[in-house]
């Protein structure tokens, strides 16, 4: 596999963070902001710091904060398990109108991820892993979305929200 | 969505790449939504093309090899991206396949627009002098080793790109290359959260 491995941050930063470590901590709450803005000071360019949302967010102190936006809010859990439910994203976009911070968010549509995504991410490969991937209890089935997309878009048309997920199997040619 | 005040992004990974470099990038192309076709991506970049798309961003998940270097269920999801955003989109630029105007758009003024980043997006009198000095016809070829990202790799290795020669961040030189040898050099770090100036 020809990717280059020979970068020269060579999968570490200067204050010996690892990178994956830009997740850690969720910038949920003012404290994690501000750890977060502690870091950021020390750049050569200007910067904005989201708030994030997830079940443990803290909207009081998060909004506090100077944020650039709420985002980008996960609506599937494609990173960790940070993806949430649509009554938690309508009180986010509830707050974040409130205060007129804008909104930004990973359009993902969960019931397609692990046969659509797994084919995709891997070209075809893998199949065995592939096939015990989607085994596992943990994941959704494409029949589990089937039978709970007709009772979230009956939730959401009650609600008057727009459904922000996007189909990818029909938003291009 | 034009019924109200929604934009749309894209990010380079699934303009300038697709499932055909899939095989090459093994659990290193992970990520949500994942590579599609190339006839999928070819119609993305249309619509870039066309302004469709309001903005172009990267996503960018700065993972290890280490990281990445796992199994399928281990792996994490997400390419870096953020030093290779421009040199591609102006790379696409010198080849004819976009006009210089879309990249300033996607990458500069509609984003200082739909975020409200006052002083940001714009080249005129008050604005930050956020600059960057190109040559588009000095393309380079995309290597790991020249690029100055934590995670060690790039999706977009051996891709050609037009990177950028000189940087100002509200007037002050950032970044500089020397066009004959090479040698870079960096500014100060003065950089400020937009949302406190």
């Amino acid at each position: 596999v020809d990717l280059g491995l020979a970068g020269r941050g060579r999968g570490r930063r200067d204050d010996g963070r690892r990178p994956a470590e830009h997740l850690t901590p969720p910038t949920v709450d003012g404290d994690a902001f501000d750890e977060k803005a502690a870091l950021a000071a020390d750049s050569l360019v200007d910067y904005g710091i989201n708030g994030g949302v997830t079940a443990d967010w803290d909207p009081e102190s998060l909004f506090e904060r100077p944020l650039f936006a709420l985002g980008e809010v996960f609506l599937a859990d494609s990173t960790g398990d940070m993806g949430i439910a649509l009554d938690l994203f309508e009180e986010a976009l509830a707050e974040a109108a409130a205060r007129d911070v804008p909104v930004t968010v990973h359009a993902e549509d969960e019931t397609l991820f692990d046969e659509s995504a797994l084919d995709g991410d891997l070209g075809g490969r893998h199949r065995r892993e592939r096939r015990r991937v989607v085994g596992l209890p943990n994941r959704r089935s494409g029949d589990c979305g089937d039978r709970a997309r007709p009772r979230r878009r009956r939730r959401e048309r009650r609600a008057g929200a727009y459904r922000a997920h996007v189909d990818a199997r029909g938003s291009t040619p | 969505v034009s019924d109200t005040d929604a934009t749309c992004e894209v990010t380079p990974h699934h303009l300038f790449l697709s499932r055909e470099d899939a095989g090459r990038l093994g659990t290193f192309g992970r990520m949500n939504p994942p590579l599609r076709s190339e006839e999928r991506r070819a119609a993305v970049f249309e619509r870039l093309r066309d302004g469709d798309v309001d903005v172009v961003a990267t996503d960018h998940a700065p993972h290890t090899v280490a990281e990445k270097r796992q199994r399928l269920v281990d792996a994490p999801s997400g390419v870096p991206g953020v030093e290779t955003l421009y040199p591609l989109l102006l790379e696409s630029v010198r080849k004819g396949n976009l006009s210089l105007e879309r990249v300033r758009d996607v990458v500069a003024a509609n984003p200082a627009s739909i975020f409200e980043i006052e002083g940001k997006g714009r080249i005129e009198p008050g604005a930050d002098a956020d600059l960057v000095v190109v040559d588009l016809t000095n393309p380079r070829e995309i290597e790991a080793g020249a690029l100055h990202g934590a995670s060690g790799w790039t999706p977009f290795e051996g891709l050609q790109g037009v990177f950028p020669e000189l940087t100002t961040v509200r007037g002050k030189i950032a970044y500089e290359r020397d066009p004959v040898t090479g040698a870079e050099s960096f500014g100060e770090t003065v950089g400020r959260n937009v949302r406190e100036s």
